[in-house]
């Protein structure tokens, strides 16, 4: 019978078998050359198999129960864990995906307000102030001080400041 | 060979002087400062290692020139070891992993009123440690470099694969996982450009894919967006002990029970830091053991004594500069953060390796005496500010987790302004996370795909050189003795997994 905790593992034996059986066949695509004149998927031909094998020794090991005993843990350590990590992986893949969209300042504040309202909440007011704070703290280090070119989006107000400054 | 009969006293001494007009220079003296204040704010902080901190500060480091950069990150990795050594002192949670250790007698030392002496011992230790490391590295780091200019691409070759081996075998977790990180990150590795034909590989017609994987999105994916995960699955809640911080400095007999720990700590870690995966972790462990063994009471350890927290803490920072050795000398790194120092110096176009002495004066010791000057400030960070860096630690986790997303976020939007890259971050901290849980290390990773690439085209040259003969690695003495150490670690790590299968067979 296979372990809760052995279930996940062989499971990740399988997706990095997967990922080291794309490179062995990438590396043929690519030519390996000789060994006189190696080629473009020489090393990845060396990695991918090594990767494969690897992978495939692991879930063996894992299958057969061929492993050493540990105490079988819940994946998530409290209740509400799935649900703190999903969340903010959430907040931080629309962040990511409006950020050039609506700009810096606005997503940034946005994220911020989110974040500190829902992991381990803060009051409103908290919640406002930090934003506020951060968010601009985040435009001069990387505007001001590093002179990164940060997307304006639909409200640019740093222009404002530029103009008060 | 004969070069290395040159480095006399006097030519080092010039060398020397020259470093510091480098590090004094006012430029550089900010961001020594700033990267050792930020170096010891990570190491309070608990939740954000240096490792991640370092991933995620990377980006930044690009704004600025590649001196300053790079003294700056190395600021962070030996100020986030002073550092640390705080939380677990007053906390009992360790700012980073190599405070673990300091725990256990800091702790117990703060509850009973010591807490002063601790942060006293640890400080002054670490002070020391890190004094004495920097001088033998720049005894050592030169006659190495010299050593190491007669490698050729089969000594590299053999070398790379060697660090590669003992990287996955020196880790806490099993073996195989290791190894099967540090495959995937040689493959990794290989996805972009080919650096000999110039043909693009593994890109998926993804434009961004065409320069390769970035080792700033993989690292800032799997230590920093993966670390954040993990700490908001269970919120942190924290206790300071609630003491006076009278009387920071030690007593004489504390100076008495602790030198001869320093000293071992001291000497200790930093062989124990130039070893190929040898970490501020192992050296902090390994010194702890060898003051308990060498301790007339060990008893008492565990229990609130002040050599339980003067080795380790010497130690781990005397480990820090004997990492540098092996990086600076050679260009190979021999851990995760000084292989995301060598991806510093390969983004800002420095050559690392044995010629860098030579090529880069500058750089190679304003770096070296630029860490003599930040080990200074620390010192003066640590013992008189202690009571601010105690109000850091009330920090709670909830405002400061959406502040190092950020840092993630755009600090890696800051290098190619490209969302692909944002995204490249949100994967590889989702997959850094995942397998963080099922117990696979990640600094194997991240030395894969950064030293993958360099061995590449070591390999190709080595074979081209030989005409396809696999000998050439074995029939030249330095590259021989490289290869064979790292097969022999490879069979040792099989007939250890081999071994724990069967002796599972028997007990079933």
């Amino acid at each position: 019978m296979i372990q809760n905790l052995d279930v996940r593992e062989f499971l990740s034996a399988i997706f990095l078998g997967v990922i080291g059986l794309l490179f062995l066949s990438g590396a043929f695509s690519v030519g390996i050359g000789s060994l006189a004149s190696p080629g473009e998927g020489f090393l990845p031909l060396l990695a991918g198999g090594a990767l494969l094998l690897l992978s495939f020794a692991f879930a063996i090991q894992r299958f057969s129960g061929k492993c050493p005993r540990r105490e079988v843990k819940s994946f998530w350590p409290e209740p509400k864990s799935m649900l703190r990590v999903a969340y903010v992986l959430g907040v931080v893949l629309i962040y990511v995906a409006v950020f050039e969209w609506i700009g810096f300042a606005l997503a940034t504040f946005i994220l911020f307000l989110f974040l500190l309202k829902t992991i381990d909440p803060v009051s409103w007011r908290s919640a406002f102030l930090l934003s506020f704070l951060m968010t601009v703290f985040g435009f001069l280090l990387f505007q001001v001080w590093l002179q990164v070119q940060l997307p304006e989006g639909w409200i640019s107000w740093w222009r404002i400041a530029r103009w008060i400054s | 060979m004969d070069q290395l009969v040159e480095d006399c006293p006097m030519d080092l001494l010039t060398s020397v002087l020259n470093g510091f007009s480098v590090a004094l220079e006012p430029t550089n003296l900010f961001f020594c400062f700033l990267g050792v204040l930020s170096g010891t704010l990570i190491g309070v902080l608990p939740g954000l290692g240096p490792l991640a901190a370092i991933a995620f500060l990377l980006p930044v480091t690009f704004y600025i020139p590649v001196v300053p950069a790079l003294i700056m990150l190395g600021g962070i990795y030996y100020g986030a070891m002073y550092g640390g050594s705080t939380t677990s002192i007053l906390v009992n949670i360790p700012g980073e992993a190599a405070s673990v250790v300091t725990c256990l007698d800091g702790y117990k030392m703060a509850r009973q009123g010591r807490a002063g002496p601790a942060l006293g011992i640890a400080a002054i230790g670490s002070f020391f440690a890190g004094t004495l490391g920097i001088f033998i590295l720049m005894v050592l780091a030169p006659p190495l470099a010299r050593f190491a200019l007669i490698f050729g691409p089969p000594e590299y070759s053999s070398l790379l694969f060697m660090a590669l081996i003992i990287i996955a075998y020196i880790g806490s977790g099993e073996k195989i996982k290791a190894l099967m990180m540090v495959a995937l990150g040689v493959a990794l590795g290989m996805i972009g450009t080919d650096q000999i034909s110039g043909n693009a590989r593994f890109a998926l017609a993804i434009r961004e894919l065409q320069d390769g994987v970035g080792i700033v999105p993989v690292a800032i994916g799997v230590f920093g967006i993966s670390e954040v995960l993990l700490n908001v699955e269970i919120l942190l809640r924290r206790e300071v002990i609630k003491s006076k911080f009278k009387g920071l400095l030690p007593t004489l007999r504390d100076y008495r029970d602790s030198w001869a720990a320093i000293l071992r700590g001291s000497l200790l870690g930093f062989f124990i830091g130039i070893l190929p995966g040898g970490n501020p972790i192992i050296a902090s462990f390994i010194s702890y053991g060898v003051e308990k063994k060498v301790s007339k009471h060990p008893e008492k350890f565990g229990h609130g004594v002040i050599e339980g927290v003067a080795g380790p803490e010497s130690a781990n920072n005397s480990a820090t500069s004997g990492a540098f050795v092996p990086l600076l000398s050679m260009g190979v790194p021999n851990n995760a953060v000084m292989a995301l120092m060598l991806g510093a110096m390969i983004i800002h176009g420095v050559v690392p390796g044995p010629q860098l002495m030579d090529n880069a004066p500058q750089l190679f010791w304003g770096i070296i005496t630029s860490m003599y000057i930040g080990n200074a400030m620390l010192l003066v960070l640590n013992l008189p500010l202690i009571g601010l860096w105690v109000q850091v630690l009330r920090v709670p986790y909830r405002i400061l987790f959406p502040l190092i997303l950020i840092f993630c976020l755009i600090g890696v939007y800051a290098i190619n302004a490209s969302k692909f890259e944002m995204l490249l971050v949100v994967i590889f901290g989702v997959f850094g996370y995942v397998m963080r849980k099922l117990d696979y290390e990640m600094a194997p990773l991240i030395m894969g795909l950064i030293i993958g690439p360099m061995m590449e085209i070591a390999v190709r040259q080595s074979l081209l050189l030989s005409k396809g003969s696999f000998a050439i690695f074995i029939t030249r003495p330095i590259s021989a003795c490289f290869l064979a150490l790292g097969l022999v670690i490879l069979l040792r790590s099989f007939i250890s997994i081999l071994r724990g299968s069967r002796r599972l067979k028997e007990a079933q």
